[in-house]
């Protein structure tokens, strides 16, 4: 059931990505193509049979796995900060962009590589799951969770609040979906730290997320396409 | 908000005996397959019936009176009240008219200086509600009705009301059946029989201090709708800056 989860989100990853294509080649918004095509190659290197394959094109040590946290701290940075942006939390913002920010995200990208580096593993496993038994290794996966768990908190309320006031339905369900995607983060750091044996339950989270992500930013583009790009309305003019 | 279609073929073969269906929609200009749907589905829509008859040249309330559920259509005929015509005539008329007073001087004399923004106008349904409201008008179209409340003050906001609710409303209220049929533009006035002129008549019949606390009053709905409106617009641009 989780490969179905898996392909869903690699998909919809791809298809969102390819949407956003025109508008980066104009200039607009190019950071959510980026966010969209790093995501896909994300989920793509979580499924054993591409990840062996392309972990051997970079040696065979694993290099692959450092690629796909560099990439979520990527993907989170820009899907926080524009979303931050687009629901107007300037506190969310400061918080992402800010020097705050900056310096975790910076901290945990150095922390990650030297846990990396630190840790011994000659061999290609996906997700490293061979690998858990080392203390680095474990400190080095936790890492990975913690700036998209940052960014998912900062991001929680001001979501929440736009699911709840927006002023047309499709503007509120596709807030909902990313508050929701934002909580699963959460929900699976938490299950991660506390190092429950529910493995199916966090990727269940992990890939929803994406799922509900993808989603709520094409129902976000649908909404915003359909009110003719932004343009306002003019209640007081004659109809 | 519909009539069942074995009432509705009957009262359509009284009407149109040697017409087929193919040509009722022609000539009443709704979509064949509507038509169709709707004769499957068992449930004809009132806009349906009303289309119809104005094509063929029927009574209109007279026509929707033929069915069961709407018998008191033509019986329940009331002249509309003071409070409902002046509901209907739409702010910038209301502006137009303290203008037109305080340029004449007269004010017994001076009707609108233009005619009156045809019915019906951007929150007549809401204007239509409040001016028939017998204090829990509201609770008791959501009690008959079955309808959540929030539903009904979405409709009221988004000045529409399906045509049950609205002849429902009306018979709660004790006004003419047909006055929410016209509120939502299902009906003109002149096919319910409602007087010639009767808006106009009624805005000039108001005081002065009436017709400017009514401005005011519409005014300051109309300062919130907009506010609303703003901020809509706000989110919205927020939203195509970052994820346009």
């Amino acid at each position: 059931m989780i490969a179905v989860l898996q392909w869903v989100a690699l998909t919809l990853c791809l298809m969102c990505a390819a949407w956003r294509l025109p508008a980066a080649f104009k200039g607009r918004n190019a950071g959510l193509f980026w966010a969209f095509l790093l995501l896909s190659v994300a989920v793509g290197l979580s499924l054993p049979s591409i990840y062996l394959r392309a972990d051997a094109l970079l040696g065979g040590r694993n290099l692959a796995n450092l690629a796909v946290r560099f990439a979520l701290y990527a993907i989170f940075y820009i899907l926080a900060a524009k979303l931050a942006g687009a629901y107007r939390a300037a506190h969310g913002q400061r918080l992402i962009r800010g020097p705050v920010g900056v310096s975790v995200l910076v901290l945990i990208a150095a922390g990650t590589l030297v846990l990396f580096l630190l840790s011994d593993l000659p061999v290609s496993s996906t997700g490293l799951a061979a690998y858990s038994d080392q203390p680095t290794v474990r400190a080095y996966a936790l890492a990975g969770r913690l700036y998209p768990a940052y960014a998912a908190a900062c991001l929680l309320r001001p979501s929440a609040h736009a699911a709840l006031t927006a002023g047309r339905r499709i503007e509120r369900v596709a807030a909902a979906l990313i508050c929701s995607s934002f909580a699963m983060v959460l929900a699976l750091t938490a299950l991660q730290v506390a190092s429950l044996p529910v493995f199916l339950l966090i990727d269940l989270f992990a890939y929803g997320a994406i799922v509900c992500m993808a989603v709520g930013l094409a129902l976000v583009w649908i909404s915003l396409w359909s009110t003719g790009n932004g343009s306002a309305c003019r209640p007081l003019a004659r109809e | 908000m519909s009539v069942p279609s074995k009432a509705f073929q009957q009262w359509l073969h009284s009407v149109a005996p040697a017409t087929s269906t193919a040509a009722v929609s022609r000539l009443s200009g709704i979509k064949r397959s509507t038509l169709a749907q709707q004769l499957v589905r068992g449930k004809v829509a009132l806009v349906t019936v009303v289309s119809i008859s104005r094509a063929f040249d029927v009574d209109v309330v007279g026509a929707l009176s033929s069915f069961d559920k709407y018998r008191d259509l033509v019986s329940g005929f009331k002249p509309p009240t003071k409070a409902e015509l002046i509901s209907q005539v739409s702010d910038l008329d209301l502006l137009q008219q303290i203008i037109a007073r305080n340029a004449a001087g007269d004010i017994h004399e001076q009707g609108p200086a233009r005619g009156l923004a045809p019915m019906p106008h951007k929150s007549s349904v809401r204007g239509w509600i409040e001016a028939i409201d017998t204090a829990d008008l509201r609770q008791r179209i959501s009690h008959d009705l079955r309808m959540a409340p929030q539903n009904l003050s979405a409709q009221l906001s988004a000045n529409r009301l399906p045509p049950d609710v609205a002849i429902q409303a009306a018979r709660i209220a004790g006004v003419g059946v047909t006055g929410g049929l016209v509120v939502t533009g299902l009906l003109t006035p002149e096919e319910v029989g409602w007087p010639r002129d009767a808006r106009e008549a009624a805005l000039r019949a108001l005081p002065d201090a009436e017709l400017v606390i009514l401005a005011a009053t519409r005014l300051d709905a109309l300062g919130k709708t907009l506010r609303r409106a703003d901020q809509d617009n706000e989110h919205t641009k927020a939203l195509w800056e970052n994820l346009g």
